[in-house]
């Protein structure tokens, strides 16, 4: 945002929530990643937990599959 | 550009989907790693990112329908079929629950004492609490209704007021029925009284929580405009889970708080 002084009236760019985001702009973005890097950072955030967890899971599985292995 | 010839909403990929079923995988092998070997790490990645694949896949619908405009009637129709359905296959699940209870209540055995409630089991008095949590939801049904006329008539002030009660008085059945639970003289582990009563008002004290987080959703999207007095298709799938939610109370109070004691 930022003050526009070479008018007759100064007016404020850039203020305006349509230039911040447009939902229905063709810009290729999926509707998932359509706000930018918010969408970003928790669409990482999510994979990071599934696919770690997923990993997790396998190894916990795994390893309470063992018959001596227990605690 | 390309536009297509059908009024169908062909949607973009989207990784919802399989992070919700790997979610799914972390929170049920989480449980078996609390039971059998004390460790909540699992469930709590589980749950977590069930929260955020939830929060995420619902926040992508709402973008698609409100602010992409994807959902034509033919949509619309398409999601009053899932939720019915869906609706339909929670109350096949609680059917599962009654058959249950009156397996047990219909021919107590010798070792309950041949008695319904069995012997030495003290059973809520329905005229109480019970009945006050009746008395709740089906206000709030009343009460949900009233903000559904208000919406199609465009009363948006009258609309915010009848659901924000709603949502109260859910909190209001939750917090009674959270306390009934503290102060009952019997738990979950006094025989299959125990069981039947608190798996199926547990599970139906859930779902109550679920439509409340549902209802507020909506709150806040008719705060903010998403609705229109023709298409809030959103609210009503609310509205007829909250009905729905009501009536598996008034089944449970019949059977189990009343008939049952």
């Amino acid at each position: 945002m930022y003050y526009k002084f070479n008018g007759f009236t100064q007016r404020l760019v850039g203020a305006a929530a349509s230039t911040a985001y447009n939902p229905q702009k063709a810009d290729g973005l999926p509707v998932h990643l359509k706000r930018g890097v918010p969408d970003k950072l928790l669409y990482r955030t999510t994979m990071a937990l599934t696919i770690g967890g997923t990993i997790y899971c396998l190894v916990a599985l795994y390893m309470a599959s063992q018959p001596r292995s227990q605690k | 550009m390309a536009h297509q010839a059908h009024s169908y909403h062909m949607v973009d990929p989207s990784p919802w989907p399989i992070f919700g079923a790997a979610a799914a995988l972390l929170t049920t092998s989480g449980l078996i790693m609390w039971f059998h070997y004390s460790s909540t790490t699992l469930l709590t990645m589980g749950l977590l990112s069930m929260l955020l694949v939830m929060l995420q896949w619902w926040r992508d619908v709402i973008r698609e329908s409100t602010f992409q405009g994807h959902h034509t009637p033919t949509v619309q129709k398409g999601l009053r079929y899932g939720m019915i359905l869906f609706i339909t296959s929670e109350a096949f699940f609680f059917l599962g629950f009654f058959w249950a209870f009156f397996h047990s209540s219909l021919a107590p055995t010798p070792e309950l004492g041949g008695q319904w409630p069995p012997t030495g089991v003290k059973p809520l008095n329905p005229l109480e609490v019970p009945l006050l949590n009746t008395a709740i939801l089906l206000a709030s049904g009343v009460t949900v209704t009233w903000a559904h006329h208000s919406i199609t008539e465009g009363n948006r002030k009258q609309a915010i007021h009848a659901l924000t009660l709603t949502i109260l008085l859910g909190f209001y059945f939750t917090a009674l029925q959270a306390m009934e639970y503290h102060e009952a003289s019997f738990s979950i582990a006094d025989s299959v009284y125990g069981s039947t009563f608190f798996v199926a008002t547990g599970f139906h004290g859930l779902h109550v929580i679920i439509g409340s987080s549902f209802l507020t959703v909506c709150l806040l999207r008719l705060i903010k405009f998403h609705f229109t007095p023709n298409h809030h298709f959103g609210f009503e799938a609310a509205a007829w889970y909250w009905h729905f939610v009501d009536i598996i109370w008034l089944f449970l109070y019949m059977s189990m708080y009343w008939w049952g004691s």
